[in-house]
C-alpha cells in the first residue's frame, strides 16, 4: 500500500496508472523530427528551416553589442579625462622638481591698501564722439568691485628670462621646441635669432605669452634642456591700473560739466572758450584711454626671453633618473585610469547585476503565472 | 529515431560542445513529450521543442556543469520557452481552452482499456497545468525527482511532494 496525498493507493492501482500514462506519451511526427535532426546536424542555421521554429527566435546576447559600445565609450572618456588631469599635475611637478638656479623678485607698489580698482570690472560706454563714460557703473556695481588687499584681482606684471644650455646640435631643435611651446599656449614669437658657427651655435628669442600660461610655458620650456638660469619679475601694477583708471573717469567727468557748461553759455565768446575746453579734454581722454590700455595690457601680457647656448658638456641623452621619471608617470597614469575606470565599472556592474537579478525574478513569476489558471 | 521512456534516466554527460548532439539525441522525444503534454497541442509543441533546442545549442558553453545536468538543463530552456507559449496564448486569448488533440484516439474502440485511455485524457485535460506539468516531466519525459527539482527549481523533496500529490489529483479525476 502507497499513501499519495495522504490517500491511500494501491500499488497495483499507480502501476497501471504508470503504464497507461507511459502509453498516452506523446510521440514526434516523423517528418518534423528528421527537419529537426537536420538542422541539429547543421548547427541550428539561423533563419529557421524545416524542423525549426515557425516562431523567429530571439537571438541571445543581442543586448552585448550597445553595452559593450557603452563600456567603450565610457572606457575612452576615462582615459582622456586621466590623460588631461595628468598633464596639467605633471607639468607643474616637473617644473617644481626642477634643479635649475630660479630667482624670483616680487615687488610690490603697495603696501595692501584697498583700492577702487574695479577696472574692467564695471563697464563703460562711448559717447558718440569716441570718448569713454567710466561714470557709467552703478554705486552698487562700484562697490561690489572694490578689491580687497588680498591677492584676488590685483594686476601682476610678470616677465621672465630663460637661459638653456644644449648640445650644439640640438641648439636649433631646442629653438624650434620653444617657438611651437609659444604658439600651442597661444603667444607670440616678437623675435628670433639663432646663430651658428663653427664654435657653436647660440639662439635668443623673444616671446610674448598670456600671463595665465606663463607657468605652463616655463614648465615645458625648462624641460627641453638644461637650465643655466631662469630669473622671473613680478610686479605688482593693481595702483597704477586704478590710477588709469580715475585718470579716465576724471577727464570724462570734467568734459561732460564742459559739454553742460556749454549749454548754459550766453554769449559767444564763452561758448568758444568752453569749446576749446571740450577739445583739449577729449585729448585728455584719449590720452588716459591709452594709459589705461596700455597698463592693462602688462597685466595681460608676459614677456619671456628665451636663450639657448651651445655647451658640448649639456646632458645630450636621457639618464636612468629620466627613464625611471617616465616609468613613474606611465604607472601613475595606468594607476589612474585604473581606480576611475573601477569607480565607474563597478559601481554600474553593482546596479546592472541588481537589475538583471529584479528583471529574471520578474520574467519567472510571470512565466510561472502562466500556469495559473 | 522514435523511443519511449519509461523509467527517470540517470543524469546524463554535461552539453559540451561535443556533448551536444548525445544530448539532443536522447532528449528529443523526451522534451517533445513533455511539451506537448503540458500544452496539449502538437504544432506548438513542436516551434516549441525546436526553439529549446536551438536556444540550447546557442547557449551550451555558457552551461555550468557544476549547476546541474545537462537534461534538466535543457528541460529547464524547454519550459521557459513553453511557458512563454502559454503566456502568448494568454495574451492572444485565441485559444480559450486547451486544443482537444484526439490523435490516436478510436471512436469506435469501447474495450476496456480503450475506455481507460479516454478517461485518462479526459482527467489530464482537466488536471491544473501544475500538476499536469509535473504528470509529463514524470511520466511523458521520464524525469526523476531530481531532475523535476533541479527544472521546475525546487528541492527534491518538494518535487516528489507535489507529483504525488499530483497523481493523487489524476486519479480522483479519472474516478
Amino acid at each position: 500500500m502507497t499513501t499519495h496525498g495522504g490517500n491511500p493507493m494501491d500499488s497495483g492501482d499507480l502501476a497501471e496508472l504508470a503504464l497507461l500514462l507511459r502509453a498516452e506519451r506523446p510521440e514526434p511526427d516523423a517528418g518534423w523530427a528528421a527537419r529537426l535532426d537536420q538542422r541539429a546536424a547543421a548547427g541550428f542555421p539561423r533563419g529557421g528551416g524545416s524542423g525549426g521554429s515557425r516562431r523567429p527566435s530571439r537571438r541571445p546576447g543581442g543586448w552585448m553589442a550597445p553595452a559593450g559600445g557603452l563600456a567603450a565609450l565610457l572606457l575612452v572618456v576615462v582615459v582622456v579625462a586621466v590623460n588631461q588631469g595628468d598633464s596639467t599635475t605633471g607639468t607643474s611637478d616637473s617644473a617644481s622638481s626642477s634643479d635649475a638656479a630660479l630667482s624670483t623678485t616680487v615687488a610690490p607698489e603697495s603696501s595692501g591698501e584697498s583700492f577702487d580698482a574695479d577696472g574692467e570690472m564695471i563697464p563703460f560706454q562711448r559717447d558718440s564722439a569716441g570718448a569713454a563714460d567710466l561714470s557709467y557703473g552703478t554705486l552698487d556695481a562700484r562697490r561690489a568691485a572694490k578689491i580687497a588687499p588680498g591677492t584676488e584681482n590685483r594686476r601682476v606684471d610678470r616677465d621672465a628670462q630663460l637661459t638653456l644650455s644644449a648640445q650644439p646640435d640640438d641648439v636649433r631643435g631646442v629653438s624650434d621646441e620653444v617657438i611651437s611651446i609659444t604658439r600651442s599656449l597661444d603667444g607670440v614669437v616678437e623675435n628670433s635669432q639663432i646663430s651658428e658657427t663653427k664654435d657653436g651655435a647660440s639662439a635668443t628669442l623673444q616671446l610674448t605669452i598670456p600671463t595665465r600660461n606663463l607657468d605652463a610655458a616655463l614648465d615645458r620650456m625648462t624641460e627641453l634642456a638644461d637650465v643655466d638660469s631662469l630669473n622671473e619679475t613680478a610686479t605688482d601694477i593693481t595702483r597704477p591700473v586704478v590710477d588709469a583708471k580715475d585718470e579716465l573717469r576724471d577727464a570724462n567727468a570734467r568734459r561732460r560739466e564742459l559739454l553742460q557748461a556749454l549749454g548754459n553759455a550766453t554769449t559767444t565768446a564763452e561758448a568758444d572758450a568752453l569749446e576749446q575746453q571740450i577739445a583739449d579734454a577729449r585729448k585728455d581722454i584719449a590720452r588716459a584711454e591709452a594709459a589705461y590700455e596700455k597698463i592693462t595690457l602688462k597685466a595681460r601680457l608676459s614677456s619671456l626671453d628665451v636663450t639657448v647656448q651651445s655647451n658640448p658638456e649639456a646632458s645630450s641623452q636621457r639618464t636612468i633618473g629620466d627613464w625611471l621619471d617616465d616609468a613613474v608617470d606611465v604607472l601613475r597614469t595606468l594607476a589612474g585610469v585604473l581606480l576611475v575606470t573601477l569607480a565607474i565599472v563597478v559601481p554600474v556592474a553593482l546596479i546592472a547585476g541588481i537589475v538583471a537579478f529584479v528583471v529574471s525574478r520578474v520574467r519567472r513569476r510571470r512565466r510561472e503565472r502562466a500556469l495559473d489558471a | 529515431m522514435q523511443q519511449v521512456a519509461t523509467a527517470p534516466r540517470e543524469a546524463t554527460a554535461p552539453p559540451s560542445a561535443l556533448a551536444f548532439d548525445d544530448l539532443y539525441r536522447t532528449s528529443r522525444d523526451d522534451v517533445y513529450a513533455y511539451v506537448a503534454g503540458l500544452l496539449r497541442d502538437s504544432h506548438a509543441a513542436e516551434d516549441v521543442t525546436a526553439l529549446a533546442f536551438e536556444r540550447a545549442y546557442r547557449r551550451r558553453r555558457r552551461f555550468d556543469p557544476r549547476r546541474g545536468n545537462g537534461r534538466a538543463w535543457v528541460f529547464a530552456i524547454a519550459r521557459n520557452a513553453a511557458l512563454d507559449e502559454l503566456r502568448r496564448r494568454k495574451r492572444t486569448a485565441s485559444l480559450l481552452a486547451d486544443p482537444e488533440d484526439l490523435e490516436g484516439a478510436d471512436p469506435g474502440d469501447e474495450s476496456d482499456a480503450a475506455l481507460r485511455r479516454a478517461a485518462l485524457r479526459s482527467a489530464l485535460a482537466r488536471l491544473e497545468l501544475r500538476d499536469r506539468e509535473l504528470i509529463a516531466l514524470r511520466f511523458f519525459a521520464g524525469l526523476g525527482n531530481g531532475e523535476i527539482a533541479e527544472v521546475l527549481g525546487i528541492s527534491a523533496s518538494n518535487a516528489g511532494t507535489r507529483l504525488n500529490r499530483a497523481v493523487d489529483k489524476l486519479r480522483k479525476e479519472m474516478a
